[in-house]
């Protein structure tokens, strides 16, 4: 999929940083879709999947509050975001089954971190921190 | 009959860490909070004076992040703008004592997740412990 980047006029580098909480997103996930996963949006499958790996796999394991967390800060560029806002002034509906994990991070960078969708997923929490 | 009063209690405990990035909040403030409604800036101001008095202070990859969990019941601690008995633009949150305002936090900005609107702070559900 393509992205215009010329919608994004003054770049910017900006940091976030994701917390996630495994066991309150296991019991919360398990609560609304298990035994009917195949109804849960493909778009939320995806995303938090793909989130959830990264942060298990690269993310900071620490305790706070009393909490077991995995925290990371992700820097990127504002340039290489996109957002539904972006989607809808393009006319374009996205597929998020066919739409490559580059792409659907560039969707998560935009409409998830930046403009913190991420923030309204159980157990899922996004903080921004530093922008350039 | 008799209903079990502390399962109701329990099941609708809920907890929070919240997060903040001390400049970008300094900067919301800063910035935006005379164009805030009284309420939305009350809050504000009161949530960050207590995770910098009472938070805890980590560092993650060479940011300081400040951090307090909150628990509470939502059956009885907390308060949606539209609970009160006024609409919210009538209602003096300036001369509120801390604990009905924190009820409006915990309500509006915590479990509707508006804190997210707020530039610097984060929220993340955890378990209830």
């Amino acid at each position: 999929m393509k992205i215009r980047q010329d919608f994004v006029t003054n770049s910017s580098s900006v940091s976030y940083i994701i917390t996630f909480c495994p066991s309150l997103y296991e019991i919360m996930d398990n609560f609304y879709w298990n035994g009917r996963e195949d109804k849960k949006e493909i778009k939320y499958s995806r995303i938090e999947n793909l989130i959830k790996k990264d942060l298990l796999e690269s993310g900071t394991r620490v305790y706070w509050e009393g909490s077991e967390l995995y925290v990371k800060k992700y820097e990127f560029d504002t340039e290489e975001t996109a957002t539904d806002h972006m989607y809808e002034e393009q006319n374009e509906e996205v597929d998020f089954r066919a739409i490559s994990d580059d792409d659907l991070w560039n969707y998560i960078r935009g409409q998830f971190f930046a403009m913190g969708d991420l923030g309204r997923i159980n157990g899922f929490g996004v903080t921004q921190v530093e922008t350039y | 009959m008799k209903i079990r009063q502390d399962f109701v209690t329990n099941s609708s405990s809920v907890s929070y860490i919240i997060t903040m990035y001390r400049p970008i909040v300094e900067g919301f403030i800063k910035n935006y909070s005379s164009k805030l409604s009284n309420c939305k800036s009350r809050a504000v101001q009161l949530l960050y004076d207590d995770l910098l008095a009472n938070g805890t202070r980590n560092m993650l990859e060479g940011v300081e992040i400040y951090t307090k969990k909150f628990k509470f019941r939502t059956d009885g601690d907390a308060m949606w703008e539209d609970s009160y008995d006024k609409p919210i633009d009538e209602i003096d949150f300036d001369s509120m004592p801390d604990n009905d305002v924190w009820a409006l936090v915990y309500g509006e900005y915590f479990e509707k997740k508006r804190i997210n609107e707020i530039d610097g702070f984060g929220i993340t559900q955890v378990f209830v412990s």
